[in-house]
């Protein structure tokens, strides 16, 4: 057995857009265990909910991280009109899902853009953040916001939306659509991303299974998890919709799931505008959460399943509000991934899970 | 090779217009529903119910009621829009143009009345109050005097 030394990773690394820190134990050039230690960017969010009541904290639930901030507002709001007994109007619901499906468009090219340029594809990198502009401009059109939008509110969408908008919302991701697959294309099928990514940072179905890994990390390695499947909200009303598999389990397998759901994003929002009921968006919301009510709801994040938590104590603000975020979960599996890869090989392996610091730490 | 597969759009890329602009020295026109800042339309329209200092999820509006004066801190606000979507009398508006960028975060933006304005509130207010006391008082002299006649009639159904 040859010596073993400790190679520090992070938490400031050029692969890395938020800080964790990684002690990789390496034996020659593999690894052969990660130590990841978390608590860069803890920021208490969830303790605030004592100071701002349910309404102002949809805010701050925003704040939680940027790529997915609209989710957590999202969940956010579910949650307390789950808590609260609040009946949301159809549109508004087919509005939130929409806005939805578009953040999680925004935060997949953003990765694609990130991963290109992890090995070093310029061009691809640069090309990728050119189409999340056209969503991002599309975020900054219709709601006043580019990344924190505060458009989810308890009660409902803020913005009235008009069905021209939302037209003309789906043309623009159709123009889209050809250039993105140009862009997929070059990705899946360049030998030389081909040679970074196939058959590295392996992980099994049961393995996955066993690590209870969630979203595009285990999709990747065939196991059917989607939220979206549960069908709260408008994902009911889609007339079928199927989770995208890969049965890789290899870095090249989650850059294949990702890359496909952008197009699946794609196809639910154009379905969901054809659908979209006219109507009110927003419902008024009276009184206060009841004593020791309790209300528990999950969501599919771009990053996979995340769940919210709130209980009431009577008083405008809530007693406790608790979110558990897809990354948390995909850390066990992360750690697995790096076991037995070649040290160049690790901020691919980093990057293809997608961690999201910022919402594992609140 | 990647740059043959990208090739088309690398081509597209070199004859069509560019997507990046010279920022600092360019910069694109903000989209109408862009939310940058809030202001306060009229002064005179506030009642200071102070709706939108308990809705501000960030602490930057402070309604003073009994200086007639409303504070605003563009450094601190997140715009939001909850006080503008609030306000009872439709007298806050967002901007679509951010604060300007300064070293001081403390600026403050403050409307309030003048002294005159301030001082014929409170005649007018004491004025109310005045008239209020005396409608009070009026009623109350005529339900005692209602009360003495009654009394008074009572008595001589009595006496008789």
């Amino acid at each position: 057995m040859s010596k073993r030394t400790v190679v520090p990773f992070g938490p400031q690394h050029p692969v890395l857009p938020e800080p964790v820190h990684l002690d990789l134990v390496l034996e020659d050039e593999t690894v052969v265990n990660a130590i990841p230690r978390i608590g860069y960017v803890h920021r208490g969010l969830e303790k605030l909910v004592e100071k701002r009541d349910y309404t102002q904290f949809v805010y701050v639930t925003e704040r939680i991280c940027g790529i997915c901030s609209f989710g957590h507002s999202l969940g956010y709001s579910e949650c307390v009109e789950k808590l609260m007994g609040i009946e949301i109007t159809d549109r508004a619901a087919y509005l939130r899902v929409i806005f939805h499906e578009l953040s999680r468009m925004h935060s997949h090219l953003l990765w694609l853009g990130l991963l290109a340029d992890g090995f070093g594809f310029e061009a691809l990198f640069m090309h990728a953040w050119r189409l999340r502009e056209t969503v991002l401009d599309i975020f900054e059109e219709v709601t006043g916001g580019r990344v924190i939008f505060s458009a989810c509110d308890v009660g409902g969408f803020r913005q009235e939306v008009s069905n021209e908008t939302l037209a003309g919302i789906v043309a623009k991701l159709e123009r889209l659509r050809d250039e993105y697959r140009t862009i997929a294309k070059t990705l899946l099928e360049d030998s030389s991303v081909k040679s970074r990514m196939v058959g590295v940072g392996h992980i099994s179905t049961d393995k996955a299974l066993e690590l209870s890994m969630v979203g595009p990390f285990a999709r990747a390695s065939n196991v059917a998890t989607d939220e979206r499947l549960n069908g709260i909200g408008a994902y009911g009303d889609l007339a079928a919709f199927e989770p995208v598999l890969s049965d890789g389990g290899d870095c090249y397998a989650r850059c294949d799931v990702r890359v496909r759901e952008v197009l699946q994003s794609i196809d639910i929002i154009s379905e969901l505008v054809d659908k979209i009921p006219d109507g009110e968006v927003m419902v008024p919301v009276k009184g206060n959460p009841e004593d020791g009510a309790q209300a528990m709801t999950t969501l599919e994040q771009p990053r996979g399943q995340a769940f919210y938590y709130s209980k009431g104590n009577g008083t405008k603000n809530l007693a406790r509000m608790r979110v558990r975020t897809p990354t948390s979960q995909n850390i066990a599996g992360m750690v697995a991934a790096l076991s037995n890869v070649e040290l160049a090989d690790v901020p691919m392996v980093i990057l293809t899970i997608d961690p999201c610091i910022s919402c594992t730490e609140r | 090779m990647g740059v043959f597969k990208l090739g088309g759009l690398t081509l597209k890329s070199l004859f069509s217009k560019r997507p990046t602009r010279r920022y600092p020295y360019e910069v694109r026109e903000t989209f109408d529903n862009a939310r940058g800042q809030i202001d306060m339309i009229d002064i005179h329209n506030c009642i200071f119910c102070g709706m939108c200092q308990r809705k501000c999820p960030a602490d930057s509006i402070v309604v003073d009621k009994a200086e007639s004066r409303w504070t605003y801190w563009p450094y601190k606000c997140v715009a939001c829009g909850a006080c503008v979507a609030v306000c009872p009398t439709k007298d806050l508006e967002m901007l679509k143009d951010r604060p300007p960028i300064t070293t001081d975060n403390k600026t403050t933006r403050v409307h309030e009345l003048t002294e005159e304005e301030k001082a014929e509130k409170a005649r007018i207010a004491a004025e109310k109050k005045a008239a209020a006391l005396a409608a009070a008082e009026a009623k109350k002299k005529a339900a005692a005097e209602k009360k003495a006649a009654e009394e008074a009639a009572g008595g001589d159904a009595a006496g008789e």
